[in-house]
């Protein structure tokens, strides 16, 4: 009697755990399932970001050997901020921190793919804008060539026919010439590739940003930033009447 | 007997306790728990239904009902709504305003209401979205903005279901182009009002929202105010400098403040980008509006496209130009020449060097203008003192009645904007010959209205 209990027991513990494992895999297959439906259904969107960073990351036009390999981590925090720039947050500031840090993390094989994901009409807005603000707090010296670059670029070149893309280039071009000027320890740099840049552009907005941040570099102004606040602020005090 | 049951017992109950171990730790979930933060970054089910009733969305269309996945516009909609629904304004500043096109508090409820239908389409590929009566189709452009320029976007269609049109564009980068896509004034309260109160709203008050969305909004408020309203709402204010007959010193009129200048050098006085230069043909030297230095040996113009002409992509010396001019229209800067030959050539950005030179009168020209009285553009003079004015559109000149003065130095603006005049004699007058107050007591040798980058002027 006693054995058959005992042989009981573990025929249906053996029997409830394969119930158990058989049902965790066939939900989990499930689950995977319905996720590639939703992707597949809508033929017009673009290139996953993530592909192209990884293809960028995979090929090289220069002679020599493939550069490294970035660290998935990198990759993976950087989606994970672009992502979150399109929701509220309950801590602004500790958002903004998380920025700074990855920043420091940057190498330079890594700027070089910012550099290219910010020029891409693949690219989302808010991963250009990511990555250019990366570029700004990078603490590396070449940065200060890339944010020259993308503020000489055409923004009818690198945006879609869209006015509203390449409008938001030209956001995304006004910042790289402000980050200019947050890198003290790349003055004389900055001070040079803004005085090539005013040479070179002839969109009035852009060289109305050079202007106010070349000042700013002299110490002469304050920051676009802290002018275009008043000037927004005095805006909606103004302006009432419908 | 007793100890083996016992023993039969504890196997069998430890056999029940193990398997019930064994299936609780692998029991299915319906969703595995995300591996990565922005997996908690999903949309539920219930806003999702939520949205897709209140804007009576088209899912379909969308990509299908996605909850997680950022690649798909559907998701991105639903983030939009997220964002309009639940960001925050610090309500004691925004109180401050005393009023406003759209509620600091309202903007879902707005938006509901003005929102018979939304669906994805790209019938309309160079527009970002339309409305029609109400139903939004938004493009592919749409779909590649920022989550910011996405939401603008919603707003933006939102207000024309309220009845505000746009109008053709007279300045800025759609000028000429006849297409509707300006309204005429921020105060009129148009779509591009709307959009644009919403930007300077997130970047001024925004509570809860990602320090890169407050950036973006700054740039694209900034931006936008420079192209979509016919009457300019904010701009770099102006000021006018002048130079002493009697000895090398400025005086810079900013607003009701003066300010003395130091003066090293000398040249022909030229409004640049960067402020006021004094320009030769071989090099100009530049003149420091905002502080009073202390060095009184010139200093060349390394900033200002007057640069140019001590670069190699300049022109050779036998070319060096009889008068150089900046000037913009619209968004777009042009840097003219007259050589020594009196031809007419532009600068080229792109390609970084001049273009062709060539004769546009059989009368040679003898020097730009940049004001005629209240007239702005480019103006050219010829030996008759006639003027020729630039048409930016096609890089010609077409006559005018405008006949220079030969004792007329210049035309300026006051900070009030009245429109000011300088003689030979030195003395400043309002155009209808009144003597101008601030500047009596000395005589000038020359005066030009500049720009200054401290602050912004908002209209």
């Amino acid at each position: 009697m006693k054995q058959k209990y005992f042989l009981f027991g573990i025929i249906l513990a053996l029997g409830l755990s394969f119930v158990g494992l058989y049902s965790f895999k066939k939900l989990s297959s499930e689950s995977n399932q319905n996720k590639t439906d939703s992707t597949s259904t809508d033929p017009r969107q673009s290139a996953s970001p993530q592909a192209q960073l990884t293809t960028t990351l995979n090929t090289s036009t220069e002679k020599g050997p493939l550069p490294a390999t970035a660290p998935s981590s990198f990759k993976e925090s950087f989606e994970q901020i672009a992502q979150s720039i399109g929701t509220t947050v309950a801590d602004p500031e500790k958002a903004d921190q998380a920025i700074t840090n990855l920043a420091t993390k940057i190498d330079k094989a890594q700027l070089k793919e910012l550099y290219v994901q910010i020029t891409s009409p693949k690219s989302s807005g808010d991963e250009k804008l990511l990555a250019t603000e990366l570029l700004i707090r990078s603490s590396l010296a070449e940065s200060v060539n890339y944010l020259k670059q993308i503020a000489n670029q055409s923004a009818t070149e690198h945006a879609s026919n869209s006015p509203s893309t390449q409008q938001e280039f030209q956001a995304i071009q006004m910042l790289a010439v402000e980050g200019l000027a947050q890198k003290p320890q790349f003055k004389a740099e900055a001070k040079t590739a803004l005085n090539e840049l005013s040479q070179s552009t002839d969109d009035p907005l852009l060289l109305d940003r050079i202007h106010r941040t070349r000042l700013t570099l002299d110490g002469k102004v304050d920051a676009p930033e802290v002018q275009d606040q008043k000037a927004l602020e005095q805006v909606l005090r103004n302006h009432h009447t419908r | 007997m007793m100890k083996s049951s016992v023993f039969s017992f504890k196997t069998f109950f430890y056999s029940i306790a193990i398997s019930l171990a064994m299936v609780l730790t692998h029991l299915p979930t319906a969703h595995a728990l995300p591996v990565f933060d922005n997996e908690f970054e999903c949309t539920t089910k219930e806003k999702a239904d939520q949205y897709v009733k209140d804007f009576k969305v088209n899912v379909r269309s969308f990509g299908g009902i996605e909850l997680c996945d950022h690649q798909i516009d559907t998701k991105k909609l639903f983030n939009d709504f997220s964002l309009v629904e639940e960001g925050r304004f610090n309500t004691a500043a925004s109180n401050l305003l005393i009023g406003n096109f759209v509620p600091t508090n309202k903007y879902y409820a707005w938006l509901k209401e003005q929102t018979l239908g939304m669906n994805r389409a790209n019938d309309y590929p160079w527009a970002t979205a339309y409305n029609s009566n109400g139903y939004f189709t938004m493009q592919d452009g749409w779909a590649q903005l920022s989550s910011l320029g996405r939401v603008g976007v919603v707003l933006h269609e939102a207000r024309h279901t309220e009845g505000y049109r746009h109008i053709p564009c007279n300045f800025g980068p759609y000028s000429g182009a006849d297409l509707p896509a300006c309204d005429s004034e921020f105060n009129y309260g148009g779509s591009h009002a709307v959009e644009m109160e919403y930007y300077a709203r997130v970047a001024v008050f925004g509570e809860n929202f990602h320090p890169l969305y407050k950036k973006m909004a700054r740039l694209m408020a900034m931006g936008r105010s420079n192209f979509v309203f016919n009457k300019k709402i904010i701009s770099p204010h102006e000021a006018l400098f002048l130079i002493r007959k009697d000895r090398p010193e400025g005086l810079l009129i900013d607003g009701s403040n003066l300010y003395l200048r130091e003066v090293a050098g000398t040249g022909i006085l030229k409004r640049t980008s960067f402020g006021p230069t004094l320009y030769t043909p071989q090099i100009a030297f530049s003149l420091d509006p905002y502080e009073w230095i202390g060095d009184t040996r010139p200093t060349e113009d390394s900033y200002s496209y007057f640069k140019l002409l001590t670069l190699k992509n300049g022109l050779p010396a036998s070319q060096f130009p009889l008068d150089l001019e900046e000037y913009d229209s619209g968004n777009k800067r042009f840097l003219a020449a007259i050589d020594q030959k009196n031809q007419f050539g532009l600068y080229n950005f792109k390609d970084g060097g001049w273009g062709k030179f060539k004769s546009v009168s059989t009368r040679p020209p003898i020097g730009f203008k940049t004001q005629y009285q209240d007239q702005h553009g480019l103006f050219l003079v010829l030996s008759d003192y006639k003027l020729l004015k630039f048409q930016p559109n096609n890089s010609t000149f077409e006559e005018t009645k405008f006949v220079w003065d030969s004792a007329q130095i210049s035309f300026m603006k006051s900070p009030e904007g009245e429109v000011l005049q300088l003689l030979s004699d030195g003395v400043v007058r309002t155009i209808d010959g009144r003597v101008w107050e601030p500047t009596q007591n000395t005589l000038w040798n020359q005066a030009v209205n500049i720009p200054l980058y401290d602050a912004f002027t908002v209209h």
